[in-house]
This record gives C-alpha cells, structure tokens and sequence, in this order.
C-alpha cells in the first residue's frame, strides 16, 4: 500500500460531498465481495505527466453515476441516458486534480489526461479490490474502489 | 447589459452544472452557447457575438490553451475575455495562463457567489 492513502481517502470523500451530496463509508475487501453483482461495473481511468508521474482509477457502479448526475444538477436531465458516464468523468477529473496537487504542490504542472470510462467485468473489478493500492468505499450503498499508483 | 456567454468542456454535466450557476449569480444572460471543445468553441465565436468564455483546459480535439492562441491570433476574438474553469491547482499553470491572455482561473467546484464577483470585475459590471 502506498503513501498516500490518507491523503486519496480524504480527497474522495471530501469530492464526494461537496460535489454531488453523496456520503462514503471506507470499507474492508471482505464487504466489497458481498457489494459485487448489484449493477454493472465501470472503470474510469486517468493518466498524469509532468511534475508528478501516475495514474488513478476508480471502478463503481452505474447508479452512482446517475445518483451524481442527479445531485449535481439538481434534477435528472439525462436525455440520452449517458449523464452516468460523464458524472463518473468528472468526479475522477476532480479527484486526480486535487490529489496532484496536494500530494506534488501547486509549483510543478502536472499534466492530466482526458478520464476514459469502459465496462469492467466482476472478475476485474475483484482484481481491483485485491490490488494493495486500491481503497474501497460505500458510497450511499453503491461499491467503489479508487486505486492510486505513483511512477516517480 | 444582457450577456452571451459560451462554456466550452467536454462533459455535458460541466456545461449543465456551469450553465446553472450562471443563472444563480443574478447576472443578466441573453443566450448560453456551448462547445465540446476549443474547436468547436472557435467556429461558436467565429459565428456569434460572445461576451465572454468559460473553459476547461484539457479536452480532446484541441485544448483551452489552443482555443486561448488562436483567439489570440484573431483580431475580434482577441477581445474576448476568457476565464478558465478546471480542476488543475499549479501555480505556474496559472500564470501562463494568465501571460496568454487568460483574465481569471477557477477552481472546480465554482460557487454562483466568486463566479458573479470575477465576471462583474473583468466586464466591470458593478460600475453599470
């Protein structure tokens, strides 16, 4: 497990809140395998360069999505029924941002890339949960598993 | 004065969240024009009379920093002031930006109060 546990935590829930209302609880692996199979899986990654060199994933549901689409903009406009996926963007885009910064400062520029969402299976997303850089969370009652990996 | 704005990111949920704190500021707002990305923001200026811009930086196809250029390199769109909206927090960032032409940065998630306070002082509406 990395160092920056806490600061990743912190950062998650911290976003969560304030960006969409939705409150998490950390979790153990144990809890995350009895939280697998509700809906289907996506894992939206992201890539950063520069001043600090890494990548953030975060697997979850599709519900969260919609619940974060929901909250952010106060009522469900979703006319094409792909809100979700731009909600799960947009979270790990503010996610990764924060987390740069309060982990390399705010001198070096850290470049991030553009957060790309597939479909995961149970069998990855368990793979995620068994990764030592991942941490995992309930988030009002959809899994989440944030994995967190430095280059330099 | 009533504004045109634009809002140029790639994700429907920003343009929709930053849509909806505009009309909380209590600015007046005549028209809304998106754009997914710098490209598509340069052909909306190219064809409409914008009062100011709100940008991501990092978006494919082409970036806020090449939107910010090229306007630069465009007598009428040079005018147009631009404030960036984005989750990036490095100081030095900033003020490349700011070199560039860039009149503000906002850190995401933006509040209808800072966002109406930076809009009045750079199209100094509070003097109106």
């Amino acid at each position: 497990m990395n160092d920056y546990q806490d600061v990743l935590e912190e950062t998650y829930v911290e976003t969560l809140e304030n960006l969409a209302f939705v409150f998490s609880d950390k979790i153990d692996r144990k809890e995350a395998q009895e939280m697998l199979g509700h809906d289907q899986l996506y894992l939206t990654s992201m890539e950063f360069t520069g001043g600090l060199e890494g990548a953030l994933k975060l697997a979850t549901e599709k519900g969260l999505g919609d619940v974060v689409a929901e909250n952010m903009l106060g009522s469900m406009e979703d006319e094409n029924g792909d809100l979700y996926i731009d909600s799960l963007k947009e979270i790990t885009n503010v996610i990764c941002g924060k987390l740069v910064t309060e982990i390399a400062g705010t001198e070096p520029i850290v470049d991030l890339s553009i957060p790309e969402v597939v479909p995961v299976s149970k069998k990855e997303c368990q793979k995620l949960i068994n990764d030592n850089n991942s941490i995992i969370f309930n988030s009002e009652e959809f899994l989440v598993v944030l994995n967190f990996q430095l280059k330099k | 004065m009533s504004l045109n704005v634009l809002i140029v990111d790639d994700s429907k949920v920003v343009r929709k969240i930053i849509s909806k704190t505009l009309k909380l500021t209590g600015i007046s707002i005549n028209e809304i024009h998106d754009a997914s990305n710098g490209k598509e923001a340069l052909e909306v200026l190219n064809d409409e009379w914008i009062d100011i811009v709100f940008t991501d930086i990092n978006m494919p196809v082409m970036g806020g920093v090449e939107m910010v250029e090229r306007m630069n390199k465009d007598g009428l769109m040079q005018s147009v002031p631009v404030i960036v909206i984005s989750t990036e927090g490095s100081q030095t960032r900033i003020e490349q930006l700011t070199q560039k032409g860039v009149k503000a940065y906002l850190r995401k998630p933006v509040t209808p109060e800072r966002l109406r306070d930076v809009v009045k002082d750079i199209l100094g509406l509070e003097n109106e």
